[in-house]
């Protein structure tokens, strides 16, 4: 059983023993319900290894960042970091491909209820921008207009947080809390499955639509674990290859070819979907990326740091019957 | 959709790997199988070189329709070459799908270098496809509908 533990202690005794240089943890955000991330370094010097500011760090539903992505800047130290159960299987993925060195990173496991999604919040209570809001145990309170409405936690969440199997992180060197309950259902790809039952217009309709929207800011693979490549395709000038106009046909190459990309990879995290400013749907593609690598394949990204990748294999009976 | 449909020639691009279907296509030649004049060939070393950067570009440019033509499974010159392919295009077909691509704009197929009769039977299939499909109006620059 992970040792249980309280995260501003392992954070003060990890930093104090070397174990850690840096830790990346939460603090409290400066809008109301949302969190950004706190970067510690061990100062060994002084009485204090944390320099006094690991009494900010924080976790619960605000937490929604993943901050395995911070993992790229600090290649060569030894970094603790805190992770939820959907960000551990990001970091799975980040060790499966050599990107992390399990042995410089040590992972201080949260148990999650969920993470707040404003825009549910916002649909719920009608109000896009609340003067105030407190979360409390299970449900957050939010004022709008002099007028305090209160929504249960379990429906202020993400979509994705609300089905999760992942609560539990599935790779953690200490639990700051114990085990919370989750769904013991495989993923049913609900909206996956909806649209594909629809005709290839209204597929193309809804393509169309998110495209349309995409103003080309990458900030969907900024914010993506997965992207970590030095060099992004969407970058490359000689000669350029994705267009950056508004033509929505740029749009499509950059989401086209970033899908194939993450096929395999994408752990369906949700970062992207949070970072992006024009609230494009990326969560139907990746979803449609992870229900085909499962359903066809049986591959699950994020979830063994030992299996071979999913584009890279091959298999001699892989599907063949999309050929002509 | 089909306004200019009167003037309008199908342009397809083919990528073909050098030692079968690239052969295929100039055994059809020797042979004077006919086939149709559209088909724009890339020659490429090999199935697995072709980057679904290339096919995707391609519709972007404004291409009708993309072949990919390899060697069969099991007879790549480098042995691996074409069943890495495969798991990348099997993914390429089935996202066009989703996202609503229409179906034939994109294929794929495998033609060895003794199928000289087979290879212009695939140029006729996938030009008879895109003819009746009309102008690439999806994912062609300055062309997407927008409605
Ligand atoms: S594509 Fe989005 S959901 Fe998938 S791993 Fe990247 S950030 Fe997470
Ligand atoms: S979109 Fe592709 S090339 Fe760009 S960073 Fe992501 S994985 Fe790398
Ligand atoms: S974050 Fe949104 S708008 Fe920006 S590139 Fe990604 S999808 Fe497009
Ligand atoms: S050499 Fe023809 S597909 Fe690899």
């Amino acid at each position: 059983m992970t040792e249980r533990t309280d995260l501003k202690t392992i954070a003060a005794e990890w930093l104090a023993d070397g174990k850690a240089d840096v830790l990346i943890g939460w603090q409290a955000g400066t809008l109301p319900l949302a969190a950004a991330p706190l970067i510690l370094h061990a100062d060994r010097s002084g009485a204090d290894p944390a320099g006094g500011n690991k009494d900010k760090l924080v976790f619960d539903a605000r937490c929604a960042m993943n901050l395995v992505n911070l993992l790229h800047k600090f290649k060569d130290k030894k970094v603790a970091v805190v992770v939820k159960g959907c960000d551990s299987r990001s970091l799975i993925g980040l060790i499966q491909e050599k990107q992390v060195d399990r042995d410089r990173i040590v992972v201080i496991g949260a148990p999650c209820a969920g993470v707040i999604d404003p825009s549910a919040l916002a649909r719920i209570t009608g109000c896009d921008a609340p003067s105030g809001a407190t979360l409390e145990k299970d449900q957050v309170r939010v004022v709008c207009d002099r007028e305090e409405k209160v929504v249960p936690l379990s429906e202020a969440v993400y979509p994705g947080c609300r089905g999760c199997s992942v609560r539990n992180p599935l790779l953690a060197d200490c639990l700051i809390a114990d085990p919370v309950e989750q769904s013991a259902a495989p993923e049913a790809f609900g909206d996956v499955e909806a649209l594909r039952q629809m005709s290839r217009d209204e597929r193309w309709r809804k393509f169309l639509h998110e495209m349309k929207r995409c103003i080309l800011c990458h900030a969907c693979r900024a914010m993506c674990p997965a992207c970590y490549c030095r060099e992004c395709f969407a970058d490359i000038t000689r000669p350029r290859l994705a267009g950056r106009t508004a033509d929505p046909a740029d749009a499509m190459f950059f989401h086209l070819l970033r899908l194939m990309h993450l096929a395999g990879r994408c752990t369906g995290c949700g970062a992207c979907v949070r970072a992006c400013p024009m609230g494009v749907d990326l969560r139907l593609y990746n979803d449609f990326l992870r229900a085909f690598a499962k359903k066809e394949y049986g591959f699950e990204a994020g979830a063994d740091a030992q299996a071979p990748p999913f584009i890279g294999e091959f298999d001699q009976n892989d599907p063949n019957d999309f050929t002509m | 959709m089909k306004e200019n449909v009167a003037d309008w020639e199908p342009k397809i691009l083919a990528f073909l790997c050098t030692w079968c279907s690239y052969a295929g296509a100039d055994l059809a030649g020797v042979s004077r199988y006919q086939y149709p004049p559209n088909i724009r060939i890339v020659k490429v070393p090999c199935s697995g070189r072709v980057n679904p950067a290339y096919i995707l570009k391609g519709l972007c440019q404004g291409y009708d329709g993309v072949l990919v033509s390899g060697c069969h499974p099991g007879d790549c010159h480098y042995l691996t070459g074409n069943y890495h392919a495969r798991r990348k295009f099997h993914l390429l077909a089935r996202l066009l799908d989703f996202a609503g691509i229409e179906e034939g704009r994109v294929r794929f197929s495998w033609i060895s270098a003794a199928e000289g009769a087979r290879f212009a039977d695939v140029m006729k299939q996938m030009t008879d496809t895109i003819v009746k499909l009309g102008p690439n109006t999806q994912m062609a620059k300055a062309q997407v509908r927008y409605d």
